[in-house]
């Protein structure tokens, strides 16, 4: 009965690092935060108890078991959750197999100090995993997972094998645990490893999807020079057309052919109809890009309805700009080009109001876009990289601290964004 | 009763202006036409007159719209300024006088109808009333003059344009009490006016008079969409 109390502070303390290091991995408890305090220190009583009265001292095994039933109480998801609690529970087994080795080793100690000894260093594994697993997380991709679980189970199996081949062996007790010791807390170590490895990956594809960002917005860039650049060579080309025409109409008006005339006129100005529509805000970027891509859509025919009041000085720059309404303007078109043409109509309006400026795009779709955690994926489909252009403009909209909202029923997609301190 | 100052140096537009605004289904519109910025500031000025709504052409001779529109602002803070012009370009030096819609010439009746059915959709909103008992006394404030309302346990303090009152109440009382379209919860002691909110930061909204108030965690995602929303039916799409 003397060492009753110390087995519930022992139980309490692994329960304690535990959930700490549980809160890391998965995220802190939101909800039921009571019933999830209830919870653990029953945990810890219930288990101390059952063990007690079975004549056995706690373990930390147990510990890391019963640990298992408050993963229902984290928030994050279940493949982290199973991963972790697969690596947990290996760590928990080497370190127990490895402190029996311990004790046929140092037969002296205490019981007291073992018992001590036993979860503190358990307890100097966890603070080392959490001390690794520093960052809260994005996941990982599917075949990563595969590779992580291989280190567990690999380590496992590793480990039944050498202690049958032992059995056949001659050695005694002690030298067998002197043999095994040192290859347990290899296994441990690596075990713990994946910890850090976790992490790697993760800000590995951190990474990859940020320089996709990057590689998409400079892309988006680049294709609005080259749209500039085009637009300025058809303004030469009709420069030059207007040339060529001025004569012909000349000689028409000279040889008194007015019916041929007229007729003439007519179809001048229809084509010259086309480059008619021209958005002028005074703020040369949006102007440059709102052309642009208008003259682009309407050369496609897709009726483009307008209607811009905003003030020259905007804090939109210009690769905000770009990446605002470029993205947004590429989908709409991408969307219409699927349509057939009576039915390609897209609707910009944008307005200002006292630093908020509010962007609406509404375009016609042939279906709807699939969506995934409340985002949209764009077709392209690519794993890391789907929905990029709106991630970038999502991106854009943080910088405002705006809001962007994207609905879709079956005939109708609807972008509406709002920026603030514009 | 709705009134309207049309102010147009081209006596065509104001006339057909005139012919839509009376095909109206409204009865109580009343309306004058004025045909330079000069003759509406002087009428404003002898006859110590407000209008509701003023359609301003922006190019006139003389005293052009702008600045008709900035005279006009000075002195009504709630009046809905409509510019109507034909050079797209001038549109976009006005701002500051915070107008509520531009018709962009040639006119069409369907636009100018469509401008003024959201402005008297505006004034209706802005112009419902909260009644609210203080000692006794029983007062009726417009929407659009509230800022904010701060609840303070049994207490509730209501921030207006022009002063503080606070009187008995709970806050979720008040949410009953007001057009959810336009006050928004931004935390469990505020309710905002969403006309006089000028930004929303991850920590705070920012007023009219610089009052800054702080968003909570829990209302922040929630009062961005509401907002988004509000500010698409404020700017008419």
């Amino acid at each position: 009965m003397k060492y009753d109390v110390l087995d519930y502070i022992l139980c309490a303390f692994d329960m304690c690092l535990l959930i700490i290091l549980m809160q890391r991995m998965y995220g802190k408890v939101v909800k039921n935060n009571y019933i999830f305090y209830g919870v653990s220190v029953l945990l810890v009583l219930g288990t101390t108890y059952v063990l007690q009265s079975s004549g056995n001292y706690t373990h930390t095994l147990t510990s890391t078991i019963s640990s298992f039933f408050l993963l229902g109480f984290f928030p994050e998801n279940r493949q982290k959750k199973k991963l972790f609690s697969t690596i947990l529970f290996a760590i928990s087994g080497f370190w127990n197999l490895g402190f029996n080795h311990c004790i046929i080793l140092l037969p002296d100690l205490s019981f007291t100090m073992v018992k001590i000894l036993y979860h503190l260093v358990f307890g100097v594994i966890l603070v080392l995993a959490l001390s690794i697993h520093k960052s809260k997380t994005p996941n990982i991709p599917n075949r990563l997972w595969g590779l992580l679980y291989a280190i567990p189970l690999a380590s496992g199996v590793a480990y039944i094998c050498l202690v049958i081949m032992m059995m056949g062996s001659a050695y005694s007790g002690i030298q067998r645990s002197i043999l095994l010791l040192p290859i347990l807390l290899a296994f441990l170590f690596i075990n713990l490893m994946v910890f850090y490895l976790y992490d790697q990956f993760s800000a590995l594809i951190v990474a990859t999807t940020e320089n996709a960002l990057l590689e998409q917005q400079m892309e988006i860039q680049d294709s609005h020079y080259k749209e500039l650049e085009a637009a300025h060579l058809r303004i030469r080309s009709i420069r030059h057309d207007m040339k060529n025409n001025l004569q012909a109409v000349s000689s028409l008006l000279k040889e008194g052919q007015t019916e041929e005339l007229a007729e003439y006129l007519d179809s001048m100005n229809d084509h010259i109809n086309i480059s008619e529509k021209v958005i002028s805000t005074q703020n040369k970027v949006l102007d440059s890009i709102l052309n642009i891509k208008i003259m682009d859509m309407e050369s496609n025919n897709i009726k483009v309805v307008c209607e811009i009041t905003v003030p020259p000085e905007l804090k939109l720059n210009f690769s905000q700009t770009v990446t605002l309404f470029g993205n947004l303007l590429d989908n709409a078109k991408e969307a219409c080009l699927k349509l057939p043409e009576q039915k390609r109509t897209v609707t910009l309006k944008i307005s200002y109001i006292s630093g908020m400026l509010f962007i609406s795009l509404q375009n016609p779709v042939h279906f709807r876009p699939a969506k995934e955690d409340g985002e949209f994926l764009s077709m392209k489909g690519d794993e890391i990289l789907h929905g990029i252009g709106l991630k970038n403009v999502q991106n854009a909209v943080d910088e405002f601290n705006g809001k962007m909202d994207l609905r879709c029923d079956d005939e109708n997609f609807h972008a509406k964004v709002i920026l603030y301190n514009v | 009763m709705i009134t309207i100052a049309i102010c147009d140096d081209d006596k065509l537009t104001a006339n057909y202006m005139e012919e839509y605004i009376l095909s109206l289904p409204i009865k109580d519109i009343f309306y004058d036409i004025f045909m330079t910025g000069h003759d509406l500031m002087n009428y404003l000025e002898n006859n110590n007159v407000r209008y509701n709504i003023y359609i301003l052409d922006i190019e006139m001779p003389g005293i052009n719209g702008i600045e008709t529109a900035s005279h006009i602002r000075r002195k009504d803070k709630n009046a809905l300024i409509i510019f109507s012009t034909d050079h797209k370009e001038y549109v976009y030096q006005v701002f500051e006088v915070l107008p509520f819609r531009f018709i962009i010439k040639p006119l069409t009746k369907e636009r100018l109808t469509t401008v003024l059915y959201e402005a008297f959709e505006h004034i209706q909103t802005m112009g419902q009333l909260f009644f609210f008992k203080k000692e006794r006394n029983n007062f009726q404030i417009p929407f659009r003059d509230i800022l904010y309302f701060e609840g303070n346990g049994r207490k509730v303090r209501l921030n207006t344009v022009t002063g503080e009152h606070e009187f008995y109440s709970r806050l979720r009382d008040i949410t009953g009490k007001v057009d959810a379209n336009l006050f928004l919860q931004i935390h469990i002691s505020y309710l905002v006016n969403m006309e006089h909110i000028h930004s929303i930061s991850e920590s705070e909204v920012l007023l009219d008079n610089h009052i800054r108030l702080p968003i909570s965690k829990k209302f922040r995602q929630d009062a961005k969409m509401q907002h988004l929303k509000y500010m698409e039916w404020r700017c008419g799409h």
